[in-house]
């Protein structure tokens, strides 16, 4: 092989390192590499040398770069500290412990109801607390999830009794083919997920009111991830009601709130808004599939319901469509705040080191 | 000035880095010339690819301890070529370093001596 041919093996191969070492360092290691093609007699040695050592350490300035990048983040925006992660993942602890009041094989139904209370004094505590930070993100999931409580055992079954006498009867609750079934499940859904998705906005433009609140409302503009994040906090509502009928809805709820609280964790760790989002999501999906596996698995060893629609087998299909209602649903309110943003022509989340200011306090 | 404990912080210097500060220590110097010298100076034991050698350089060079400047004297081809050379602080480390291996190295003899400490 010739020394030219080994010169341009040796600049292809310097692709391998992150474009901004190239930027700086590039044209300086093509000439040294040169000088020593033209000095070294022992062309091997250096082939061995340099080429075989070329992509570990383009690898080690990756890893390098990388590691740069998080140490930046970490220091600009989202910083997260401990206290922050704890009390976060403190809002996905609240399910575990309706799990355990409601003891093992316990109605879950009943824990919910039970604990409807305790979600009033949670919002309470939550916003007072959240007022005098600033309203910080950690407690956006609280929120979410007290909120949720409340709108879906209280408002929603308000709004059900309201709307039910205008619902043609085919397609109202009964006996009905699965495809009818189907279309009133995901009716009823998008209704619960609406209904939570406007109290929240609600909240959101009442809080903007009070003059602490425009501490909270501009981060908001520039960031509307967190009205998602407030959202995501109802998904663990949501999931108990999916599950709480069945046979080892324990261990389903405890997997799939894992996942949610990875995907809270996620979250906060990420910079850019469509990371944000696709961490959300990622969560939810994971939650709702285990879910929906979960029903599936379990749909068999349920007591047996009254009417002929009512077989195992049509009843794991139902409720594993179910869930990917939800799941879908969900997905498309996490993603409706950066829709309304955009439909209403905003700017669009600023970059991070613009956005210093506007960030409420964090805890 | 940076304290002691804090040029400490820094040690001890891999074998790479110790040799390229040794290298610089006389004169400031292009990259080739480092390699070549580093090459003399550990008696063909540390021989350096371009990897290796610009990887240190990116790290001194952040850490404050070497600087880049443009060759005075370009080549009649005009091909890129920079010169480090060592900062004070680069100077600092280097010494603090040496003096860490002096410490090792009087023990080691003391004890091959027979001598106590």
């Amino acid at each position: 092989m010739t020394r030219r041919c080994l010169l341009r093996l040796y600049q292809a191969l310097l692709a391998l390192y992150p474009r901004s070492y190239r930027l700086t360092f590039s044209a300086e290691m093509v000439e040294v590499f040169r000088q020593a093609l033209d000095d070294r007699p022992a062309l091997w040695r250096l082939v061995q040398l340099e080429l075989f050592d070329l992509p570990r350490a383009a690898l080690k300035e990756h890893l390098s770069e990388l590691g740069a990048n998080s140490r930046a983040s970490r220091g600009g925006l989202w910083v997260v500290s401990r206290r922050e992660l704890a009390l976060t993942l403190g809002a996905f602890a609240i399910p575990l412990a309706l799990i355990a009041w409601s003891g093992p094989g316990g109605s879950l139904s009943a824990a919910l109801s039970a604990a409807l209370p305790a979600a009033l004094l949670l919002i309470g505590l939550v916003l007072g607390a959240g007022l005098l930070k600033g309203l910080p993100r950690w407690c956006l999931p609280y929120l979410g999830l007290a909120l949720s409580l409340v709108t879906f055992l209280v408002s929603f079954t308000w709004l059900a009794d309201l709307m039910l006498p205008t619902v043609p009867p085919w397609l109202g609750p009964g006996p009905h083919e699965h495809s009818t079934r189907l279309l009133w499940q995901g009716l009823l859904t998008g209704m619960m997920w609406f209904s939570l998705f406007l109290v929240i906005l609600a909240v959101w433009l009442g809080l903007g009111l009070l003059r602490r609140l425009g501490q909270f409302q501009p981060s908001a503009n520039t960031d509307w991830t967190q009205v998602s994040f407030t959202l995501y906090g109802g998904a663990m509502t949501a999931l108990l009601l999916l599950v709480q009928d069945y046979r080892n809805s324990d261990s389903m709820a405890l997997t799939s709130l894992a996942c949610l609280a990875g995907g809270a964790l996620l979250y906060l760790h990420v910079n850019k808004p469509w990371q944000r989002l696709l961490a959300l999501s990622a969560g939810v999906t994971m939650a709702m599939g285990i879910a929906a596996g979960g029903m599936w698995l379990n749909a068999p060893l349920q007591a047996a319901w009254a009417g002929p629609w009512n077989t195992p087998e049509t009843e794991r299909w139902f409720d594993a469509w179910r869930a990917l209602l939800v799941w879908g649903w969900l997905i498309f309110f996490l993603l409706a705040p950066g829709l309304l943003k955009l439909l209403a022509g905003g700017q669009g989340p600023r970059p991070a080191n613009e956005r210093v200011n506007d960030e409420p306090a964090f805890c | 000035m940076i304290a002691k404990e804090n040029l400490n912080a820094n040690l001890p210097l891999t074998e790479v880095t110790y040799f390229i500060l040794l290298s610089l220590l006389s004169e400031p110097r292009h990259g080739y010339a480092i390699m070549k010298d580093v090459r003399e100076l550990s008696s063909s034991r540390v021989e350096l690819s371009t990897g290796t050698l610009y990887g240190a350089i990116k790290r001194m060079l952040e850490q404050g301890w070497i600087l880049r400047s443009d060759d005075p004297h370009a080549s009649s081809s005009g091909r890129e070529r920079k010169f480090y050379r060592l900062t004070p602080l680069g100077r600092r480390i280097f010494d603090a370093e040496v003096d860490r291996l002096d410490v090792l190295l009087v023990a080691a003899r003391l004890r091959q001596a027979g001598e106590s400490i």
